[in-house]
This record gives structure tokens, C-alpha cells and sequence, in this order.
């Protein structure tokens, strides 16, 4: 399975590490985005790196299935064993009410864009 | 036509031998000039045509508004005459008969007046002085279009006359039966294949029988026509249906195996046959497939089957035998769809489910319109509900919009599959806002993965059924999903509460169904899952 083409940055001044989802997180594409989302988080470059808030780009996500939901859940659990935080920020408000009808809101800082 | 009402008119004499020959013709001649007149007439007559002449355009019309154009098989008329001329008759005579050919006669000088009495349906135009081979050569032509524009007509007219027969028989089976029918017929050309009759049998019982013959053209009206009454004439002798249907493809297949049929190099003929057998009183069906679409039973309250467990092939294809009835009982309320296989194919073209092509075909239909989608179809559609019962007082009719089953190993492709959902929905049901369509398709696509991964296993001939329908009263979609697993023993309710409380990765599905449904229901130990989702009836009402 390939990874998803997708775009990371670190912005050290700000201990800011930023991850942009390119689309939907669903069950057919979720294999693809652990790999490269644990392949990000697990580079020696962000391990070393002094961040401690993951900003998680969602806004191209029109749809989120439970299985999408369960990949965020990893990953909140991976930034928090490092003592970091997750701030997700959605574009579409579908996405934004699967976010908390399933209480994700209570785990990260949600956002919605303008 | 009669000479003598126009005085004016002159017929130069007729050979008494030549009334026996046989006339290739009939020809009106218009010029005002006498001598080039009497030059084309009596060549004309030479050349076996029957002439009758006029003087001017004037004393042509004069004739033909008297006598019927039909008798005239083709009119030379010169261009330049007094008054008017040439064009103005050739526009006449096209507004008054299309399929008449003429051949226009100009002289030197007036070559540019071709492109404007071709433009006016002329067959011909001649140049002055008349070559007669050429004037013989153009009256042929004429004449045998003429002829064969006119048979093209009739054979038309006939068509639609048959057409209209068979919509007439449609239609008029339907309350004759005593059921309660809905029915949509558009066949691709004037008459077509596809048949449908129900058959009152007495003591309550009936037998609904769909048919769709090979080709969609006047041949297969007419086969049709003729199935139908060898059925009929067959009931009447107390055959079952069963025989019934194994007589004709034997029929068929004789038909098949004549040498002439043979040496036509045609295909033979071939019945597609949707029989099912309607008892009221002990409220049972038995139905027979000979390779028709599977005929959809919904029992009034979102559960749908379809009744495809035993299948033979199309009659006229092999000399098997026709699969013996299968029996199942029916439900107060319940409803029966069928439909001939042109509604799947533009459903396959449209990307959606057959059932949603026909919720908005009778929708449609309901409104005294066509469907949008009609023009494309490519094959004849006959599409039909029958309601197998009297109606229960207060209860709500729900009517389908999907209905699919999918095999375990279908689960790699549920982002096609969720699109084929999508543009049914949108289809019925094109009032439904984004938020609750999004609702929709997150609640379904949840429930069938979990049939297909689970349920199924996985496995390719394992099968998960998906029921979509739409109830117009309460303003609500219920969607049924069953598959032929275990289920899961456990206690949903407790499994989202932790969910909700601590950071598992598992069952936040459960807690989308749960917000997003109006009524979330499992069977079976989850095996069978109900979920209702409410639409805002003013979105209704503002759609209608």
C-alpha cells in the first residue's frame, strides 16, 4: 500500500508541527494515511524536533467515517505519549458534527475554518 | 378525377390500347405554355405515364383541392409562368403533401433558381429544351419516391395504430383485474416487446405475468400480443403455468430449428417471462423467472426480497425445463415491482439503482410527465407495482428506492457502491438537504461495511442485502441492512458510552448511528440493522 501524498512542516518557532490531510479519511484511504501519518510522526527529523502541538489540516475532508475516526484517535493518543496536543481544523460542517457527535471534540482543540 | 369540373383543363386523347397497359404514373403536368405542354404530355404518355394537365398554377390547385393529391404520383411543373410560378406551387404542394415528388422545368438562364427548387422538396429540375430521355429517367425517380414515401407513411401510421392497440391493452387489463396496478410503458419506438397483464383466476387468486420479447419493433409487439394469448388460451384449459411457459419455448425453439428460419440468418425470437401466482386467501405467492429482472416484494414496512431463488433462461434460448415455482407468503399491505431489463440499463447508465429509476418513473408518470432520463433509454421500459392486498387501514407504505444485495467481498468497493446510493437518493428524493444526505450516506456506509467485513466475512458468495425506502406520510427513510453472519452478542449502548468517555479506536460508528438516526434497531444480534432518519416535511411539500 502507497502512501498519500501529503504535505508536513515543522514551524519550530511556534512548536508547531503541521499536517495536511489531502481528502476524505475513510476506510478505503485509512491504511494509506496511518502509513504516512506514523511515517511523519516517526521521521527522526519530528521525533528530535521540540514541538508539542500537532495542527491536523482536515479542511479538504468532505467525509469522515468511523474508520477515519479511529485513525485521529491513534494519533491523538501518539501526540499526547509525547506530551503534545492535537488541534484539528475542519472545512466541511458535516465533518465538523462527526466530530462531535462521537465527543472527538472533548480529545483536541477542534476548529472550524471560515 | 373528374375532368369535365375543370374546364380549363385539357387531356390530349388516349390511346384506346394503351388503358390496358400497364401505367407506370400518374402525372400532373403544369405549364402555361400549349405546345411545350402538349410536348411533355405526350411523351409522358409514350413512356406509359397517365397525364392529366393544367394551364397555370392557379387551375392546379383548382384540381388538386377537388381531388385528392394521393391519386397524383408526381407533378412537373414549368418555373416562369404568369401570375405564379414554379416555387410558389412546388411551396404549396410541399405544406400539402410532404411525400409528393415534383421535377421542375426552367429554361436557359434560370440555373440559379436549382438550389431554391431543391430547397423546396423537388426531386428534379430539368432545362428546357426537355431531353426526353432525361424527362423519363426524372419521372421514374419521381414516381417510385413518391410511392415509397407514401408506404413509408402508412407503414408508420400503422405502427403507431398498433402502438396505440397496445397501450390500449395495457391499460385496459389493469382494472379488469381487480388489483390495485400502477403501471409505466414507453416503448423506445411506436410498439414494442414488453407486455404486462394480470389475470383475475377466481377465488381471489391471480396471475401477473410480465413479458419482454427480443427487439423492441412491430414484430415484437405483435409476438407479444401472441404470447399473451397463447397463454390466456392455455389457462383456459386448466394448464399451470409452468407448462404453459415449457410448451411455448418448445414452440419457440421449432420456430428456431425450420430451415427457412435457418437459411434467414436471423436470430430467433426469445421471451423473457415474469409469471407470478397471487393468492389472496391463503395470502401466499408462487412465481417463476425465465430470465425476466427479479421482481421486488416489499412487505410495506421497508423489507424487501427480491424473488429471483430459482431462475431458468429466457424462453426460446435452450430446450430446458422451466424451474417449478418457488412459494413464499405474503404480508397484508405488501407491494410487488417488476420491471423489463431497459429500466437496469439506464440504470447502469445513470449510475443508479433500478428502483430509484422507477420511484421517479411513477413519480413522474403521477404527474402527468416523463421522467428526464426517458430520452436516453435504449430498449423498451415497462415498469409496474402491483399491490398484492386490499390497503390496511393506517398503515404506512414505504416505498423502495434501493434495493441491492452485495457480496462480502464488495467491500473493497464501497466508495463506488456509496456512490451509486448517493445519486438514488438524489434522484428520488432530490429535496433531501446535504446535512441529512451526509447523515445518510456516513449511517449506511457504516452499517454495510460492518455486514461485509463481518457479516460476510469478507467472502465473495456470502451476501448482505441493502433496503433504501422512502415513507411519504411520516416523511422518513428507512434503510434495513441484513447479512447471513452471527452478529456480535454484546450490548451497543454500553460500548458507545465508553467510546464516548475514554480514547478507544472502536465503535464511534456506533455513536454517528446513534446522533444521526431517528431510530437505530439491530436483530439477530446485529446481523439485521434498522436505522429511520426523519426528513423535514416542508422540504417535502416545497419540492412538490
Amino acid at each position: 500500500m502507497g502512501r498519500t501524498d501529503m504535505k508536513h512542516n515543522l514551524d519550530l518557532k511556534s512548536a508547531v508541527l503541521n499536517v495536511g490531510i489531502p481528502g476524505d479519511v475513510l476506510s478505503s484511504n485509512v491504511e494509506e494515511l496511518r502509513q504516512s501519518v506514523f511515517g511523519v510522526l516517526e521521521s527522526v527529523e519530528v521525533k528530535r524536533a521540540n514541538w508539542s502541538t500537532l495542527r491536523l489540516d482536515l479542511t479538504a475532508a468532505k467525509m469522515v467515517d468511523s474508520a477515519g475516526l479511529n485513525l485521529i484517535v491513534s494519533i491523538i493518543k501518539a501526540v499526547k505519549a509525547r506530551g503534545g496536543q492535537v488541534r484539528a481544523t475542519v472545512g466541511n460542517p458535516n465533518v465538523y458534527r462527526t466530530f462531535i457527535f462521537t465527543r472527538l471534540d472533548k480529545q483536541l482543540e477542534l476548529a472550524q475554518a471560515a | 378525377m373528374d375532368l369535365k369540373r375543370h374546364p380549363g383543363l385539357s387531356r390530349p386523347a388516349i390511346p384506346e390500347a394503351s388503358a390496358a397497359r400497364q401505367m407506370k404514373g400518374k402525372i400532373l403536368v403544369v405549364d402555361d405554355d400549349s405546345i411545350s405542354r402538349t410536348l411533355l404530355t405526350t411523351f409522358l404518355e409514350r413512356r406509359d405515364f397517365q397525364v392529366v394537365v393544367a394551364e397555370g398554377v392557379d387551375q392546379a390547385i383548382a384540381l388538386l383541392e377537388t381531388d385528392p393529391l394521393e391519386g397524383i404520383d408526381c407533378v412537373v411543373t414549368d418555373y416562369q409562368m404568369p401570375e405564379k410560378d414554379g416555387l410558389w406551387l412546388l411551396e404549396w404542394l410541399h405544406g400539402k403533401d410532404p411525400h409528393l415528388a415534383t421535377i421542375m422545368v426552367t429554361a436557359q438562364g434560370e440555373k440559379h433558381l436549382v438550389t431554391a427548387t431543391l430547397r423546396q422538396g423537388a426531386c428534379d429540375c430539368l432545362d428546357k429544351p426537355i431531353d426526353p430521355r432525361a424527362l423519363d429517367t426524372a419521372a421514374l425517380k419521381a414516381v417510385a419516391l413518391t410511392r415509397h414515401r407514401r408506404c413509408q407513411a402508412r407503414a408508420q401510421s400503422d405502427i403507431e395504430s398498433v402502438g396505440k392497440f397496445q397501450q390500449e391493452m395495457v391499460s385496459s387489463a389493469l382494472p379488469s383485474s381487480g388489483l390495485d396496478i400502477t403501471l409505466c410503458y414507453r416503448p423506445m419506438h411506436e410498439a414494442g416487446g414488453d407486455h404486462f397483464i394480470a389475470l383475475p383466476l377466481g377465488d381471489d387468486r391471480f396471475l401477473i405475468l410480465a413479458t419482454d420479447v427480443s427487439g423492441h419493433d412491430l414484430r415484437s409487439a405483435y409476438f407479444s400480443a401472441y404470447f399473451q394469448g397463447f397463454v390466456r388460451g392455455m389457462l383456459d384449459t386448466q394448464t399451470p403455468i409452468q407448462s404453459i411457459l415449457e410448451r411455448f419455448n418448445q414452440r419457440l425453439l421449432e420456430e428456431t430449428a425450420k430451415p427457412e428460419a435457418a437459411a434467414s440468418g436471423k436470430q430467433g425470437t426469445s421471451v423473457a417471462v415474469a409469471a407470478v401466482l397471487v393468492d389472496r386467501n391463503t395470502l401466499s405467492l408462487e412465481s417463476i423467472n425465465c430470465g425476466f429482472p427479479a421482481p421486488v416484494y416489499s412487505d410495506g414496512a421497508g423489507r424487501v426480497l427480491g424473488l429471483s431463488a430459482l431462475w431458468s433462461s429466457p424462453l426460446g434460448w435452450f430446450p430446458d425445463t422451466v424451474e417449478l415455482p418457488s412459494s413464499m407468503a405474503i404480508d397484508p399491505g405488501s407491494t410487488l415491482y417488476l420491471w423489463t431489463d431497459g429500466l437496469e440499463d439506464v440504470a447502469a447508465q445513470l449510475g443508479v439503482a433500478p428502483m430509484a429509476c422507477a420511484f421517479d418513473f411513477f413519480r413522474a408518470q403521477a404527474k402527468g410527465a416523463s421522467p428526464a432520463w426517458i430520452q436516453d433509454a435504449g430498449d423498451d421500459i415497462l415498469v409496474t407495482k402491483v399491490a398484492l392486498t386490499p390497503p390496511v387501514e393506517g398503515q404506512r407504505e414505504f416505498v423502495p428506492i434501493v434495493v441491492a444485495w452485495y457480496p462480502g467481498s464488495d467491500y473493497e468497493r464501497i466508495d463506488t457502491i456509496q456512490e451509486t446510493w448517493f445519486r438514488s437518493l438524489r434522484l428520488a428524493l432530490p429535496f433531501l438537504t446535504v446535512d441529512r444526505t451526509y447523515d445518510i450516506m456516513l449511517c449506511l456506509r457504516e452499517v454495510v461495511i460492518n455486514a461485509l467485513k463481518h457479516g460476510c466475512r469478507g467472502q465473495q458468495d456470502q451476501m448482505a442485502s441493502l433496503m433504501i425506502s422512502w415513507e411519504p406520510h411520516s416523511s422518513l427513510v428507512r434503510v434495513i441492512v441484513s447479512d447471513p453472519g452471527p452478529g456480535h452478542s454484546f450490548d451497543w449502548r454500553q460500548h458507545k458510552q465508553r467510546a464516548e468517555n475514554e480514547l478507544i479506536d472502536e465503535h464511534r460508528g456506533l455513536m454517528l448511528i446513534d446522533a444521526m438516526t431517528q431510530r437505530f434497531e439491530t436483530r439477530s444480534n446485529g446481523a439485521w440493522v434498522e436505522m429511520d432518519f426523519e426528513i423535514d416535511p416542508t422540504l417535502k411539500e416545497m419540492a412538490s
